[in-house]
């Protein structure tokens, strides 16, 4: 028996309530505002969950680098001359200045700029000093002068992932269910996958878990996106009306377990895996035939129609989001206060892509997805404005986040994916 | 462009096209060449590329500087052709270079 959801009085310590009787869903927006929040988020989430870190393919070779924040922390993802990869923390064991200050590059080891330590880069200090300087044991017993490695690495699918909780459970069990997504987009193509070269960064003035929700909510795009579905009805031609005709109306929501979970269905825009519009051409037309055909020989033809005519936006617990639409944006977002978000999207394609079929993924990720596209300034917009809006709390405080949830098998455009994240933001927020 | 030969001290011996601009150390350790820890990776701070040059070369090359020659104090086993590989930077001169890598390093 559930008990009635009593929304008159606040609960200290409670921000997430449900009524599954009444299919009744509420979030406070005290969430989305409170230092208080942000902290605990920082010490029961940020500090104990799987983050992604990179992908294989920006380190291709031995001694390649890259350097990048997450949740915070300036790290270096690197492989070492075995090829074996690492994370360290981006700060010299010195006096604390950043080691590697360039965004990328391939480099035996690193020096610091400030006094000249210098580190093999698989870690190892390597700074000779003359005789008397330091003791002979220096860095030697529990005194390490080594980089410091990030307590936990490990991979799926070439996606890497870090944690600052050595005790955490391994990721693949993190990942549960979820890793069926990493599956779909590392099978789109038979030569392998790879982030291409660039990122954006940008951030919005407002909490991050609106961007969570955002990222996979069904139920804003045609009221929120007009700007984009018309300029997309004008470039493929034809209406909604007769878009929709073709479609078969696939609509599914999966709950992978711990707080991950994804939608997926069908939508008006082309596919560079699989999905033609008119405007590709007939020489479109056979690249994708090609393509699909490549597919189902490969995976199966259930799964190729997945992969080629399936839409899908998922999020892996707490702030990765992969989205596989018209185009594939890895993307992850990091709070800098309650009110701040800082964002990063990468394009994600196949290997070897003839650049006739890269321009297509390309020229959509940037209509759509990218932040001076048809679409995410109408998202920042509607972020910002429901953060500006949380000025309100005092007198309106609950989120409705119910849509859906009496039905036995909620579709893409309702919100049990968000519940799903909300439930697992609970259990580790309101735990005593 | 230069071929350097590396000996390695078992005897092996290993050839690599080295590019213009580039030490004889990168070359060794991006091809592959046993024997040279080359821990700091080029900067010349941790004295772990250590080559003894093929006495017929060792005029042929930039003197060390008094960099060079400080850190050679910390390698193992130091004679007159002693080097750090990181230090010699490869240009058409040096094609033939021979250099013998040490059976050790001495270790940081």
């Amino acid at each position: 028996m559930v008990e009635q959801m009593d929304l008159t009085k606040s609960q200290e310590g409670k921000w997430v309530r449900e009524d599954k009787k009444r299919g009744l869903f509420k979030v406070s927006r005290d969430a989305f505002t409170s230092q208080a929040v942000f902290e605990r988020e920082n010490e029961r989430i940020f500090n104990k969950c799987w983050l992604y870190l990179g992908h294989s393919s920006e380190l291709e070779n031995p001694n390649d680098f890259l350097t990048r924040n997450v949740a915070g922390h300036e790290l270096i993802f690197n492989r070492d001359r075995k090829g074996g990869f690492n994370a360290f923390f981006n700060t010299c064991p010195h006096r604390g200045a950043i080691v590697a200050r360039e965004e990328c590059g391939n480099a035996l080891g690193f020096k610091c700029f400030y006094h000249g330590w210098s580190f093999n880069n698989n870690g190892k200090y390597a700074t000779r000093s003359p005789k008397g300087v330091y003791p002979e044991d220096f860095g030697k017993e529990g005194d390490s002068v080594d980089l410091s490695r990030v307590p936990r690495l490990e991979q799926y699918r070439d996606f890497h992932f870090i944690n600052f909780d050595a005790d955490a459970i391994s990721l693949d069990d993190y990942l549960a269910g979820s890793k069926e997504i990493l599956d779909i987009v590392s099978d789109h193509s038979p030569d392998g996958m790879e982030v291409v070269s660039g990122v954006q960064n940008y951030s919005i003035r407002a909490n991050w878990k609106l961007l969570v929700e955002n990222s996979f909510d069904g139920y804003h795009a045609a009221e929120t996106h007009d700007t984009y579905f018309t300029y997309l009805f004008d470039a493929i031609g034809g209406t909604p009306e007769e878009a929709m005709a073709k479609m078969t109306g696939q609509s599914n929501c999966y709950d992978y377990g711990n707080g991950h979970a994804a939608i997926e269905g069908e939508a008006p825009w082309g596919r560079p895996v699989g999905r033609h519009i008119p405007a590709w051409g007939d020489k479109g037309k056979e690249d994708i035939a090609a393509i699909v055909k490549e597919l189902e020989e490969r995976v199966g033809v259930p799964m190729a129609k997945r992969i080629s005519n399936g839409d899908r936006n998922a999020v892996f617990f707490p702030n990765l989001v992969i989205n596989d639409i018209m185009a594939i944006t890895i993307r992850t977002l990091y709070p800098v206060s309650p009110n701040e978000i800082h964002v990063s999207s990468w394009a994600f394609a196949p290997k070897g892509e003839p650049p006739e079929l890269r321009k297509r993924r390309l020229d959509n990720f940037l209509e759509f997805l990218g932040p001076g596209g048809f679409a995410t300034p109408d998202d920042v917009e509607a972020l910002e404005s429901a953060q500006v809006g949380y000025g309100n709390a005092q007198f309106a405080p609950w989120n409705d986040i119910s849509r859906g949830m009496l039905k036995e098998k909620p579709a893409n455009d309702d919100e049990e994916q968000m519940r799903c994240f909300w439930r697992e933001w609970a259990r580790r927020m309101e735990a005593e | 462009m230069a071929l350097v030969i590396f000996v390695n001290a078992d005897g092996t011996k290993t050839e690599i096209d080295i590019e213009d601009g580039i030490s004889v150390m990168e070359g060794g350790v991006r091809g592959g060449v046993d024997g040279l820890d080359a821990d700091c990776g080029g900067q010349g701070a941790c004295a772990t590329c250590h080559v003894y040059v093929d006495p017929a070369w060792v005029d042929k090359l930039t003197a060390p500087s008094s960099d060079e020659k400080d850190m050679l104090d910390f390698v193992f086993e130091p004679d007159d052709t002693s080097r750090l590989s990181c230090q010699i930077v490869c240009n058409a001169a040096l094609d033939g270079l021979v250099v013998r890598v040490p059976s050790e390093q001495s270790g940081l």
